[in-house]
């Protein structure tokens, strides 16, 4: 009993003062690289009117009425209450979500086949729609390759991470304007992706200019390292 | 948001044979500081004791009154327990009637085995700062060849090998090296110094082991012609 006392007696101070070391090391070194690191580049562009006037487009539907006993039948009024309108809000969300994308496919479709009528004078069937299709995606692929040979992933990217990146490109197949619409929570990684977009630019576009108006003026690209170790 | 080439987020981040490494190398430099400040300590302490109890031996006092001064102190440092055995072998040996040269050599033998006592003291913890300093360095290249290998492994499922999918492995990889240098640097350093610090003690004791050993000789000698 005694010989412990002694030990720890002999060994606190030296233990206080190491930890008390490690500590001061550790916090400094943390403080150095925060001041040392260079400034976040945080330029995110606001969508273009295009997309807005997509936006404005989006109909008043009808709040659907959910009924509050089927989620939550033995709660007290008011939490009923509340419940409610969160299912409410959500639900309205989804089917607006839902109309948006709706109408936004159909307006694609319908300005894919009356570029395609247009060029080739033709009735419009399942096989000439496909045929479109693989013309986009060849250009679509072209496209993603030269983003992903060009683009350089910084240490700090994980697997989760993802950034949505708004493109536009000029008929010519020049780089508009890139920035970031939804940020992956890293300045760095968000760097990459714009650096990646502007390098790998120009892009080859088609000559259509309806086949260009409906994929390649403004489309979103999403950056995910999913290749990583992490 | 903000960058995040944080210490803890690198350490976090790594995969968790580099972090076992990582942690137990931290664990270590934790121990070998509380080690050197701990030796750090209890050396100046000897090397203060060392050169008081000299002047205190050299002020002309008999040695009788010295060692009943020192033998009434409840814990003696180094030097005063060399000085305690020997005297106190000395008076033993000439209560008995022993003749000079067997006086002597008891003292002789006495004094040795204190000295080496006291060493060993010294050099306590010294032999687990070497070691640590001398592999500390490879525990930390153990992790970091790990982590590439891992990293390198992930490039398996890659169409293209580029820079940037190893890179961010090999940064959290080399991470462990960087911990194991920090280990072992201080490690090493305080190795060499310390002991160096026990050599000059050792000598010290050493010397006024045979400055003891003339005096008391020559006590013999007057004592029993």
């Amino acid at each position: 009993m005694t010989s412990t006392i002694a030990y720890v007696r002999r060994y606190a101070i030296a233990f206080a003062v190491a930890l008390l070391l490690h500590v001061t090391l550790f916090v400094s070194l943390q403080a150095a690289i925060e001041t040392l690191a260079p400034e976040a580049d945080r330029t995110i562009l606001e969508p273009r009117p295009l997309k807005a006037r997509l936006i404005r487009m989006r109909p008043q539907v009808a709040v659907p009425a959910v009924s509050s006993d089927v989620i939550a039948p033995q709660t007290s009024e008011a939490d009923d209450e509340k419940k409610a309108s969160d299912a409410i809000d959500l639900e309205d969300e989804l089917t607006q979500l839902e109309r948006l994308k709706k109408e936004r496919e159909a307006r694609l479709a319908e300005l894919r086949s009356r570029a395609f009528r247009d060029a080739i004078g033709e009735e419009l069937t399942a096989e000439t729609l496909e045929a479109i299709e693989d013309v986009s995606q060849v250009y679509i692929t072209e496209i993603y390759l030269a983003i992903v040979q060009n683009w350089s992933r910084p240490p700090s990217a994980r697997n989760d991470m993802s950034a949505i990146v708004l493109v536009e490109l000029f008929p010519t197949g020049d780089l508009n304007s890139v920035g970031v619409i939804e940020s992956s929570g890293d300045a760095a990684f968000d760097r990459s992706a714009l650096n990646a977009v502007r390098r790998a630019a120009p892009f080859a576009v088609p000559d259509d200019l309806a086949l260009f108006e409906a994929s390649f003026r403004s489309f979103t690209l999403n950056f995910k390292p999913q290749d990583l170790l992490r | 948001m903000n960058e995040p080439l944080s210490v803890y987020s690198l350490i976090a981040g790594a995969s968790w044979p580099v972090l076992a490494i990582i942690i137990g190398l931290m664990l270590a430099s934790l121990v070998s500081w509380t080690m050197i400040v701990q030796r750090w300590l209890a050396l100046s302490r000897a090397l203060r004791d060392l050169q008081s109890f000299e002047d205190f031996f050299w002020s002309g006092r008999n040695l009788r009154d010295i060692f009943s001064d020192i033998s009434n102190e409840a814990e003696p440092t180094g030097i005063e327990s060399v000085f305690l055995a020997g005297f106190s072998e000395f008076e033993r040996l000439s209560e008995q009637n022993a003749d000079a040269d067997a006086i002597m050599t008891g003292v002789q033998r006495a004094t040795r085995v204190a000295v080496t006592r006291e060493e060993m003291n010294l050099e306590l913890h010294l032999g687990f700062l070497a070691t640590l300093g001398s592999t500390a360095p490879y525990i930390g290249l153990f992790g970091t060849v790990i982590g590439i290998i891992n990293s390198f492994r992930s490039l398996v499922n890659l169409s293209q090998a580029t820079l940037a999918s190893v890179a961010p492995g090999i940064s959290e990889a080399l991470i462990a090296t960087a911990i194991g240098l920090f280990v072992a640097i201080p490690a090493v350093i305080a190795f060499n110094r310390f002991s160096a610090r026990v050599e000059v003690l050792t000598k010290g004791y050493e010397s006024f082991v045979d400055e003891l050993i003339s005096i008391l000789f020559r006590a013999s000698q007057a004592r029993s012609p």
